[in-house]
């Protein structure tokens, strides 16, 4: 079952009157039923694996909790018997027993992602496999680190794990953020009623009026036989407004969802097309997977050994600046290589982590030699001229990154940056005819870009904190507002790509 | 009346303009070809068991045989069911809409749809042509269930999911539209499915050699609505293939649709390329190599009706209603035959069919080209 399918819209209606008419109790339950009935529906096999990690993971955070138990009442009972030296070969011991619990858990259903993603095995990769193995990943991490109490009740975990609307794309959620949320009762409220229809609506307003319309265009200037420069490029910024709409957009649909269940679910997407840095575009895009990343991967090899004591190494050598961000530089790298891996199997996903890994280490290396060029340039940085100039250079280098996104294989990835170079035809960019051979109508194309004049319209708005349209709909009153969710629902309906005839396309995180 | 109860009655009220402004959106995004759906709006427009032969099909139907003419030179009632390229799979249940509303001597099924590749039957708006037009009835469900993919049922109940792209021709919307009305208030249908184009082809006779199919999907298709008839207890079938202005590269296929037909009792008529029996002069009496002009029709129309005269028993024993009836369609068909024969020899080339007889043809001929 695909979110914006016509079964799902009656799933949905079903699940909403079943969660809130029988009464505020036992509604985590009932939530839980329902989460279970949709992966049912989307992914029968899907069950199978999240029953597994669920237990698994239950069972081992409880075996690591009782071991933290364990050690500060023996340490407790013991104080004045043991030996410092004692105390701590038992802390030391308790210690590895619980790494050794952690780590044979991570591995186990980390294995059975790998096995899924990159195992070549021609199963079907089941249905957000790779959004709930993080997710319990992190809780069993949190519980390791003392973070989080772990769940006394599998269920509740289940719940947590399998939360319908951010299964088949995200967000990433940690345990201490969403599951106090879950299991929290409530009555149905006008207001999320509103604002999840406002999210539902917006997101579809993305996907089907822009992202589904683009999927054409995409296919066609990527999969040309006689493939220009000019196409590559053309490719590559289509992609660039699909993937966002695309990924975006199923974003604001399960946001939207959760909320009218009465749950704020972590926003995913911060205007990433108006980041200054490509560091700072990563801190806008997909923002629940780099928090994901940075609290379980990047932090803990922040604080390495490694790379405390080559980062005081360095600076023994009197290489200040170097010290301060190689290291992190190098970690960081670190990171996007496992983002890149995370992404697929082929050596364009390795290219790909690793070109932005790259790009941040050499521009946090060369900081000081371009913040000195700048001045001297007078390219201040309040300046719009110069938060255009980095908007729109940080955009080039997030669509370079592209490249390797579109890429069958790494080769192809280099080839289409040497085809950019040789055979660019700015003439075939502003061809008409070009644009009509993939397929879709001038309509389609004014469809697309009235679309992403509003999209740009709301971000611009958004990233400089105005809301005039939230203002003038909150001073009219609801009635207004029913209105406007009305009319945004015949836009959706009339100008959107879908229905019989159509190319239905999934979401593309779907497939992560 | 209560704060509670006073805005209760407002959100209700607004579901209800949401619900009508959505239905008429749903309706206006209807878009479909306009002889088609004139052709089926105006055979419910017909006055109950008074046709006496009935033509249910493809175009050929349409562009090929005049009910009216029909009338006025072998006096029978009869109504050209027919729709632009209707798959075969849409028979039975054309047949069960007739069979609801009349009671015809005889009925007549072009095998057009049976000769095609299977994937004839998949072009989704030809069937739908069909299905959004009818009214809702347990015929139609069935059609629905059995002939559709399941994923597009709720299409049928919200139109608007399957026609929304229609927003890039606006025009067809509100021609559609239109036509729906105007055959909703109208006296009944005066050109009884009749529809042609005032144009000659000269270039028919070099057209293409045609291959043709006779697959499982048809023979099963065909097989069901063989025994459909039999069901509904009709002695008198006549399975027909028009004249066409292109030969068949293979016609021996057309063997297989005979034997069944004539095992099952039927009669069959294959006249594809009988331009001499027929009379038809390729070069002037075809408007394209499927169809034939205003010329053709008139010769067919003679032939056919003459060979169903002698071949079928029909009741012809109309009330004066009916022949009053009759007898004014008739007439005003003419009118528009005459102009339509007219723009032929003027060598204008315009589209003629029921809504003709309401709309007042343009002045200048390209604001109604074809």
């Amino acid at each position: 079952m695909r979110f914006l399918s016509f079964p799902f819209w009656v799933f949905f209606l079903i699940a909403v009157l079943f969660y809130y008419l029988p009464g505020k109790k036992g509604q985590w339950i009932r939530l839980l039923i329902v989460s279970l009935l949709f992966d049912l529906l989307s992914c029968r096999e899907n069950i199978v694996f999240l029953l597994l990690a669920s237990f698994l993971v239950w069972f081992s955070a409880r075996q690591i909790r009782k071991n933290q138990e364990k050690e500060v009442r023996l340490v407790r009972e013991n104080k004045g018997v043991w030996e410092k030296d004692e105390r701590k070969q038992f802390k030391k011991s308790m210690e590895k027993k619980r790494k050794l619990l952690l780590s044979l858990t991570l591995v186990l259903i980390f294995g059975i992602l790998a096995f899924f993603k990159y195992g070549g095995s021609g199963l079907l990769l089941p249905l957000g496999i790779s959004f709930y193995t993080f997710q319990a990943a992190g809780y069993l991490i949190d519980v390791y680190w003392e973070k989080v109490t772990p769940e006394e009740n599998p269920f509740r975990l289940l719940l947590f794990l399998s939360f319908f609307p951010q299964i088949i794309q995200g967000p990433i959620a940690f345990y201490s953020d969403l599951a106090g949320q879950l299991y929290q009762e409530r009555s149905f409220s006008g207001e999320d009623f509103y604002e999840g229809m406002r999210r539902i609506l917006w997101g579809a307003f993305k996907k089907l009026v822009i992202a589904d319309r683009l999927v054409k265009l995409v296919t066609f200037a990527s999969g040309a036989e006689e493939r220009t420069g000019s196409l590559v490029v053309i490719g590559v910024l289509a992609y660039a407004v699909q993937l966002y709409t695309d990924f975006s957009g199923g974003i604001d649909i399960a946001a939207g969802i959760g909320r009218i269940f009465g749950i704020r679910m972590a926003e995913n997407f911060r205007q990433p097309y108006f980041s200054r840095s490509l560091a700072e575009y990563w801190h806008r895009w997909h923002i629940t997977l780099g928090n994901w990343v940075r609290t379980y991967v990047f932090y803990p090899l922040s604080i390495s050994s490694f790379s405390l004591r080559s980062g005081k190494w360095l600076k023994k050598k009197n290489l200040v600046h170097l010290s301060r961000v190689l290291p992190t530089g190098v970690c960081s790298l670190v990171t996007f290589l496992i983002i890149g891996i995370w992404h697929g199997r082929g050596s364009q996903y390795l290219l790909f982590g690793l070109f932005n890994g790259l790009v941040i280490l050499l521009s946090e290396l060369i900081a000081p030699v371009r913040e000195k060029a700048a001045k001297n340039l007078g390219l201040l940085k309040e300046r719009k001229r110069t938060v255009l100039l980095s908007v729109v250079f940080t955009f080039l280098l997030v669509a370079a990154g592209y490249y390797f996104d579109l890429a069958k294989s790494g080769t192809e990835a280099l080839q289409m940056f040497v085809l950019t170079c040789r055979d660019f035809r700015p003439g075939q960019i502003f061809s008409p005819d070009l644009y009509l051979e993939a397929g879709l109508y001038a309509a389609d194309y004014a469809a697309i870009l009235v679309g992403m004049a509003v999209v740009f319209v709301d971000s611009y708005l958004k990233e400089n904190k105005k809301y005039p349209l939230t203002a003038f709909l909150e001073k009219k009153g609801s009635v207004w507002k029913g209105t406007f969710l009305f009319v945004v629902l015949l836009v959706v309906l009339i100008f959107g790509y879908y229905g019989p005839g159509m190319d239905p396309a999934g979401f593309v995180y779907m497939q992560f | 009346m209560s704060q509670k109860k006073k805005k209760r009655f407002v959100w209700i009220r607004f579901a209800i303009v949401c619900l009508l402004v959505l239905m008429v959106v749903s309706r206006l995004s209807m878009a479909s070809d306009l002889t088609s759906l004139v052709n089926t709006k105006g055979f419910y427009r017909e006055p109950e068991n008074t046709l006496d032969v009935c033509f249910v099909g493809p175009s050929e139907f349409y562009a090929n045989f005049s009910p009216t003419k029909a009338w006025e030179e072998f006096g029978f009632t009869s109504y050209s069911l027919a729709l632009a390229g209707i798959p075969a799979s849409m028979h039975k249940s054309m047949l069960k809409e007739v069979m609801k509303r009349q009671d015809p001597s005889l009925v007549v099924f072009e095998i057009n749809g049976y000769i095609q590749r299977d994937t004839y039957y998949e072009r989704k708006e030809k069937i739908r042509s069909w299905l959004d037009t009818i009214p809702w009835s347990e015929n139609k469900i069935e059609a629905i269930r059995d002939l559709t993919p399941p994923e597009e049922w709720y299409t049928f109940l919200f139109p608007l999911a399957a026609y929304h792209n229609n927003w890039q021709d606006p025009g067809i919307c509100f021609a559609s539209e239109a036509v729906r009305l105007n055959m909703l208030t109208a006296e009944g249908s005066f050109m009884k499915g009749y529809s042609t184009c005032s144009q000659a082809d000269p270039a028919v006779p070099d057209a293409k050699i045609k291959k043709i199919y006779f697959t499982d999907k048809s023979r099963s298709y065909l097989q069901d609505l063989l025994d459909t008839c039999h069901d509904m207890g009709l002695t008198q079938v006549l399975f027909i293939r028009c004249p066409h202005g292109r030969a068949f590269k293979n016609p021996e296929v057309l063997e297989d649709i005979q034997t069944m037909v004539e095992d099952a009792g039927y009669s069959y008529l294959n006249l594809n390329e009988s331009y001499d029996e027929l009379g038809l002069d390729r070069t002037r009496d075809f408007y394209n190599a499927d169809h034939l002009n205003v010329l053709g029709m008139k010769k067919f129309t003679a032939w056919l009706g003459q060979y169903i005269t002698d071949h079928f028993d029909l009741r012809r024993n109309y009330s004066q209603e009916t022949t009053d009836y009759w007898n004014m369609c008739a007439g005003k068909t003419d009118t528009i035959l005459d102009e339509c024969e007219k723009d032929l020899k003027n060598g204008i080339s315009r589209w003629y069919f029921e809504s003709s007889a309401y709309i007042k043809m343009p002045e200048n001929p390209s604001d109604w080209d074809v």
